[in-house]
């Protein structure tokens, strides 16, 4: 049984109202509510967390332009999301020709990445690439409930599917997870 | 939450934007950067520039169906009353009257009412 977290304080239509009269603490706090959760969906979509990142500033100066369409602003993660996926696959389709016109220049570290320490940035390979094997909606999910900590509840609501398909997606993602982890560590052992 | 019927969760911290948390916070500092501009225009409050910017689109649509049926209208006028020579004629005598008040109006004979009540006759 799923069990609703409590709702943030203070909520979101307050920070929105907040945010539209130009109020950056409140901006501050709704991105850092809701960046893991972008972060998820854009990862989702991309499986490059570097992408991923940009594609979240992007989002989310985008949002904080366009705060007026909001037209609920008690749904603003909603709406959120719908952004950072359109975004997201924008920046896919504009990846897939940068890539074919091989000016894609060699993935470096950005100095204010999370990701810089090579020993955080290898785990972070390593799970990119057991991501890659899930589909979107799988890849969505699971981050969104295990690294972000959203219920099933939460997530059918903001992914608008019902509790039971974020279950069996759930599952599905988990089990290959776990096969392709499990393959991966079998690997770097076997070398010893 | 439990889901006995589900494997255990994965442990997907190592992709966690928010960690170390020095690194988010320059993140997000990069983003309150970015969006800087936005929030100082927000707190100026909306001026008429905003306005237009923001229904420029739809302005320029009015604008350009405006246009459109002005110049339809134009058109039928035109084909209606063979050609522009009587709108041209009637344009030079209107005028002609004109010239003919500010003349009697501007001129020492006369008072102003005079000129407005028999201006037109002469």
């Amino acid at each position: 049984m799923s069990v609703m977290n409590p709702a943030p304080t203070p909520p979101d239509a307050d920070l929105v109202a907040r945010a539209l009269r130009g109020d950056g603490d409140a901006f501050d706090v709704l991105v850092r509510r809701y960046y893991r959760a972008a972060f998820a969906v854009a990862v989702g979509v991309l499986v490059n967390r570097h992408d991923a990142e940009d594609v979240c500033q992007d989002s989310f100066v985008k949002a904080l332009d366009r705060l007026e369409d909001c037209r609920d602003p008690s749904r603003f993660v909603q709406w959120l999301m719908m952004i950072v996926r359109n975004r997201a696959l924008s920046h896919r389709s504009y990846r897939k020709v940068r890539e074919t016109l091989e000016l894609l220049p060699e993935l470096a570290e950005a100095p204010d990445s999370p990701f810089a320490d090579t020993a955080r940035s290898e785990l972070a390979d390593t799970l990119e690439k057991a991501l890659a094997t899930l589909n979107v909606t799988q890849r969505e999910i699971v981050l969104l409930h295990d690294m972000e900590g959203w219920n099933h509840k939460e997530i059918a609501d903001k992914l608008d599917m019902t509790e039971v398909r974020s279950r069996q997606h759930l599952f599905v993602a988990r089990k290959r997870l776990r096969e392709t982890l499990g393959i991966t560590l079998w690997r770097e052992y076997s070398h010893d | 939450m439990t889901d006995h019927s589900e494997f255990s969760g994965v442990d997907l911290s190592g992709l966690d934007p928010t960690l170390p948390a020095e690194a988010f916070d320059r993140r997000i500092g990069g983003i309150h950067f970015a969006a800087s501009q936005i929030l100082q225009r927000r707190s100026r409050g909306r001026d008429a520039f905003d306005l237009v910017t923001r229904w420029r689109a739809p302005l320029m649509a009015a604008l350009l169906l405006l246009m459109l049926a002005s110049a339809a209208v134009f058109r039928s006028v035109e084909v209606e009353t063979g050609a522009d020579y009587l709108a041209t004629g009637e344009v030079a005598d209107v005028s002609n009257d004109i010239s003919s008040a500010t003349a009697l109006m501007t001129s020492t004979d006369g008072s102003s009412i005079d000129a407005l009540l028999g201006g037109f006759a002469q």
